[in-house]
């Protein structure tokens, strides 16, 4: 009931009267004026033309940072600094910092002494690339409001998934565009999500049985099998134009249910429910949701099209998780409702002894699970191991788990209610029945390794990673950076197959997050046994950065 | 197609129902065409709705084929409406060719045939053009949106009627912008920017901002030159030229109740008081900075209100201010005050508490800026506790009135809340009574046509209270007469009020304050006593004679 008199308009003036106001604000200490200078130019990274009005952001030790606007000569230049060192980056709309997987750093580090002017320093920026094209219906007519994404091939927990990495909507003539791309191979997506009337008889409105429909989502090049799609490939500054797509309308169907909780202190908050594709390299690209009103325990997800997918739920109550998911199938008939049930996590008890043989002086640590699996949103049990090795995880979800034992040795073997499990993935069922035991050792080895034709004074670092993949991020991987001589020293490794590859580059680690990558480069790796606490010494070849780099282009 | 639930058959080829003998046939059929309002070619793929007119509502869907052709058949006999939309086009009502006109009522009874039933569309318009900086260079990320100016709570306010970015090039496309006019508007969120290349330590900052502007460079809404877009039009190089402005700094200082430990986390947000509903809103945390301060580093000197916000175990707490912020800065200190807990009884005279149980709302009056609501229940005994009420103006809601009922009174305290605003300070615990009655007025009647005039007496028809309570938006009631001019409105508020019946009225006209000047003198006013029955004839306002809306 909208109440309103215009005679009377009263004013909010509460705490106004409290309030103080002063001009200009607070007085910081500025920083002193030095003599140092630093200049240089923006560039583009793949013609090495001028860059100008690029925003070069200085910091270090001035406050506040400075900024300056590159010139039409992509000239930038920061004057009376204080020495010392400082990072400087810069930002142009339509331009991305250069980006590899082999560790070139957006923010370049530049010191400078008392009076030194330093001169030439290059930023470079990678012109965006572009992505564009209409979506029409099957008669030719234009669709607007359909999202399209630009999808990259990334990682979670080594499988591979699909990514976002940029989304543009249809305009009214059915056009889009996708800019400041990296780059880069992408997968074009179109989802278009639209919920379109469907022909019906005299229904109420919002009748269940009304009947929608929608657009069929799909990779450019067709389906919803990424194998099967068009990859494109987008150069820096590339123009990729036509990028077309024809939709079908599908029937549109509604999932919908109910929630219920073990206990009913789960349903008194907000109730999350998504339901996303099966797939998990598709999760990124076709997740929609609902929510569920507190105590409504009803939800409703439209505008699905058929597929396998899982539908998960969660709520939080009083910090604990309660969550459920199952795997459905959606045909092309509507889906009867679903019935979904929140489970608090289970407590799961167990006990971590060490080796007879071995003699660990007496530490104090903690056991902790990290899920394997979609959804990432579970909270990560944890538990500190007691004086007599027995811990108590709680609230522990059904689900693929892998161990994480926070004391110095690795587990050698763990069973779960007896059955022996690898303690890299270990299933729970619902209800957690353990005990988990642990058996540790303390017995690990230390690698040496010599970097043969290592530059002189140059840079060596090597990475050390389990041969089985299943075993990798799990704490088993090193990154080392080794002396001028070529000798890198790596303790504590636990037994097993290790591939060891080595490069003249500061810091190749983030190729760890990269299976793929890693696959590619096996033939330019060294297999070495590491037996339990043992000293193993090996000789292992360096690739150039520039090979190594060739390679990676070559898998991009 | 069948539906055996339903027990009737929709057909969508209008093939089908050009044969149909409808004579001894229980049921009606209608059938007509969508076409293209600008060109006249038939419209493909348009949905056609068909809702029943009287409650209870039920609708049906069909599509028109290639030649734009749509049909029903097997309508229980009733009243019906009809709608056509297709994509890119203003929907319509079957019998309004104006969106404000009342929609046309479809008789139909047993056997009727209703064909030739035309829709004509009006395609809708599109502006574009390029954001560039003091340079011509394109401005690439640019929020570009389309407003509306109208009316809210006798205020002069702006509707945001579409929104988008300018892509890598600078441009920007509004789509779909329905014939009217609009004002269009630029900003760039908070964002510091260069303007030299060589900067110098100890010198003044080289950094400016882009302020929100207003086509054509306008920085006010006030002084933009609104566009007329027509059905169908494209309009192109409606360009902005960016002209940095000084940035400046806000810094401040929350000071916290003696109550409250927590030193971090206050919620600060910036509302510009002369922009648009929330335009350019900046906002920041106390704690980041160290203790009670926050500092919002890039807006341009101009007035804005400032609101602090924490939110407690138990309770809320909150302050507001407006500021005039110069170019050079400024440092405010806020002092937080307890949000208010609004508790009071509603009484039900003549009524029974209705089944689903009654809520009682408060949603803010926007003073200060930005939307809230909160609401409870009304428990058995009458009473209800609206809990961490923000020191402003509220309007108050009731949830279900009982039909042909009305809200006799509303007090806040002593203060009469029904026909004035309701101000709640942090210390208010003054009560909230309300009082529903079911013995609202009845206001029945006829429209008439002017002689001479061949027109429709279907009207929009606006009964406005006259005198004292001319201001207060909740007495206005509105309803749409039928073919014959006929009306009814229940649930009025006994009072002295006067009737009108537009040819074309936007549903928002009644909230600016000057909009009955001119129709005043044809206006009789008359009294409506609770629970009585008016009975009156007024007589069409033709279109032609209406101010402009808006």
């Amino acid at each position: 009931m909208n109440v309103m008199c215009r005679a009377l308009l009263i004013l909010l003036c509460v705490a106004a009267a409290a309030a103080q106001i002063r001009r200009g604000g607070p007085q910081r200490q500025p920083t002193a004026p030095g003599d140092a200078g630093i200049e240089g130019i923006v560039a583009d990274a793949t013609t090495h033309e001028p860059i100008k009005k690029a925003q070069v952001v200085l910091n270090g030790p001035i406050s506040p940072r400075l900024m300056a606007a590159s010139d039409a000569g992509g000239h930038f230049a920061f004057r009376d600094l204080p020495a010392g060192a400082y990072w400087l980056s810069a930002t142009k709309a339509g331009y991305n910092q250069p980006q590899s997987v082999l560790g070139v750093e957006p923010v370049s580090q530049v010191s400078v002494g008392a009076e030194e002017q330093k001169k030439g320093v290059e930023i470079d920026l990678v012109p965006g690339g572009v992505i564009s094209g209409h979506v029409v219906t099957e008669d030719g007519i234009p669709v607007s409001g359909c999202q399209i994404a630009a999808a990259q091939q990334s990682y979670e927990q080594n499988r591979p998934v699909l990514r976002n990495t940029q989304t543009a909507n249809t305009g009214d003539k059915g056009e889009y565009r996708l800019h400041n791309l990296a780059p880069g191979r992408y997968y074009v997506f179109e989802h278009c999500r639209q919920l379109l009337p469907a022909a019906h008889p005299l229904l109420p409105p919002g009748d269940p049985r009304t009947p929608h429909e929608t657009y069929q989502p799909q990779f450019y090049g067709g389906g919803l099998d990424p194998a099967a799609a068009t990859r494109l490939n987008v150069t820096a500054g590339g123009n990729l134009e036509d990028i077309d797509f024809r939709v079908t309308r599908v029937a549109s169907l509604t999932v919908s249910g109910s929630v219920t909780a073990s206990e009913p202190a789960a349903l008194t908050g907000f109730v999350n429910v998504q339901l996303m594709p099966a797939s998990l390299l598709m999760r990124d690209l076709m997740m929609t949701g609902a929510g569920v009103v507190p105590g409504g325990h009803r939800f409703q997800i439209r505008s699905v099209t058929p597929g396998s997918y899982r539908l998960v739920a969660f709520a939080m109550h009083d910090g604990r998780m309660f969550a459920a998911q199952r795997v459905i199938e959606i045909g092309t008939t509507p889906p009867d409702p679903e019935e979904i049930s929140l489970a608090g996590g289970a407590d799961l008890q167990g006990t971590v002894q060490f080796d007879a043989s071995d003699q660990p002086s007496p530490q104090i640590g903690s056991i902790a699970l990290f899920p394997l699996e979609a959804p990432l949103f579970v909270p990560q049990p944890h538990a500190e191991v007691e004086a007599d090795g027995s811990f108590t995880l709680t609230g522990v979800m059904p689900g693929h788990w892998r161990l994480n034992v926070g004391l110095a040795g690795y587990p050698k073997s763990v069973t779960l209610g007896g059955q022996p499990v690898s303690p890299y993935d270990i299933p729970i069922g619902p209800g957690a029945s353990g005990p988990l035991h642990i058996l540790m050792t303390s017995k690990m080895a230390d690698l040496q390794l010599t970097v043969e034709d290592a530059p002189a004074g140059g840079q060596v670092s090597v990475l050390v990673y389990p041969e089985d993949a299943s075993r990798r991020g799990a704490g088993l991987d090193r990154a080392s950076v080794g002396s001028s001589n070529g000798e890198i020293g790596i303790g504590d490794l636990p037994p097993g197959r290790y591939r060891v590859l080595a490069t003249d580059l500061a810091n190749p680690w983030s190729l760890l997050q990269r299976p793929d990558l890693l696959e590619a480069l096996l033939g330019h790796t060294m297999a070495v046994d590491v037996p339990e606490s043992g000293q193993v010494s090996a000789t292992v070849g360096l690739i150039p950065h520039e090979e190594l780099a060739k390679i990676v282009a070559d898998k991009q | 197609m069948r539906n055996g639930s339903i027990g009737f058959a929709v057909w969508l080829a209008i093939g089908g129902a050009a044969g149909v003998e409808a004579a001894q046939s229980p049921y009606a059929a209608v059938s007509g065409v969508v076409l293209n309002d600008a060109t006249g070619t038939p419209l493909r793929r348009a949905v056609i709705t068909l809702v029943t007119a009287d409650p209870p509502h039920f609708e049906a869907v069909t599509f028109t084929e290639s030649n734009g052709a749509f049909g029903f058949t097997a309508i229980p006999p009733g009243n019906y409406r009809l709608r056509a939309e297709v994509n890119g086009f203003e929907r319509a009502w079957f019998g309004a060719s104006d969106p404000r006109r009342p929609p046309g009522t479809l008789k139909l009874a047993a056997g009727d045939y209703r064909y030739g039933i035309t829709f004509r569309l009006r395609p809708l318009g599109s502006i574009s053009g390029t954001v560039l900086d003091a340079d011509g260079d394109p401005v690439p990320n640019v929020q570009v949106r389309l407003l509306q100016s109208t009316w809210r709570r006798l205020k002069p306010a702006y509707a945001n009627e579409g929104a988008t970015r300018t892509d890598d090039r600078g441009q920007y496309h509004l789509n779909e912008v329905v014939p009217g006019e609009y004002i269009v508007m630029v900003m760039q969120l908070n964002e510091a920017i260069a303007t030299t290349s060589e900067v110098t330590v100890g010198q003044p900052a080289n950094e400016k901002m882009y302020a929100a502007q207003f086509y054509p460079d306008a920085s006010r809404p006030s002084e933009a030159a609104p566009l007329q877009i027509g059905a169908g039009e494209t309009r192109e190089g409606i360009d902005f030229h960016l002209a940095p402005r000084a940035v400046a700094r806000l810094h401040g200082t929350v000071v916290l109740p003696h109550d409250v430990t927590r030193s971090r986390g206050v919620r600060i947000a910036v509302y510009p008081q002369q922009l648009p509903d929330g335009s350019n809103q900046a906002g920041a945390h106390t704690g980041t900075r160290g203790g009670n301060e926050f500092e919002i580093p890039n807006l341009v000197a101009g007035p804005y209100v400032v609101e602090a916000r924490l939110d407690g175990a138990e309770r809320d707490y909150s302050a507001v201010e407006r500021v005039e912020l110069p170019p050079g800065g400024l440092e405010l200190t806020l002092r937080l005050e307890p949000d208010a807990d609004v508790n009071g009884r509603v009484d039900l005279e003549g009524a029974e508490r209705p089944e689903e149980g009654l809520r009682v709302a408060l949603i803010s009056g926007g003073d200060p800026p930005g939307y809230r609501r909160r609401d409870a229940v009304v428990k058995p005994d009458g009473t209800f506790s609206i809990q961490n009420v923000q020191p402003g103006i509220w309007d108050i809601s009731v949830q279900p009135v009982p039909p042909g009922g009305y809200i006799k009174s509303m007090r806040l305290g002593d203060q009469d809340v029904l026909t004035e605003d309701m101000t709640i300070r942090w210390d208010t615990h003054d009560p909230l009574h309300i009082v529903v009655s079911a013995r609202g007025g009845v206001v029945t009647g006829t429209v008439t046509v002017p002689k001479g005039l061949a027109r429709s007496p279907r009207a929009s028809v606006l009964l406005a209270p006259d005198g004292k309570f001319a201001d207060v938006l909740s007495f206005y009631r509105h309803a749409y007469a039928d073919d014959s001019g006929h009306f009814e409105i229940k649930g009025i508020t006994p009072g002295r009020y006067k009737l009108y019946a537009f040819e074309e009225l936007d549903p928002a006209a009644f909230e600016d304050p000057g909009f009955l000047k001119p129709y005043e003198p044809r206006g009789q006013a008359f009294d409506v006593a609770e629970g009585a029955h008016v009975d009156r004839e007024t007589e069409l306002i033709p279109v032609e004679q209406q101010a402009p809306q808006r």
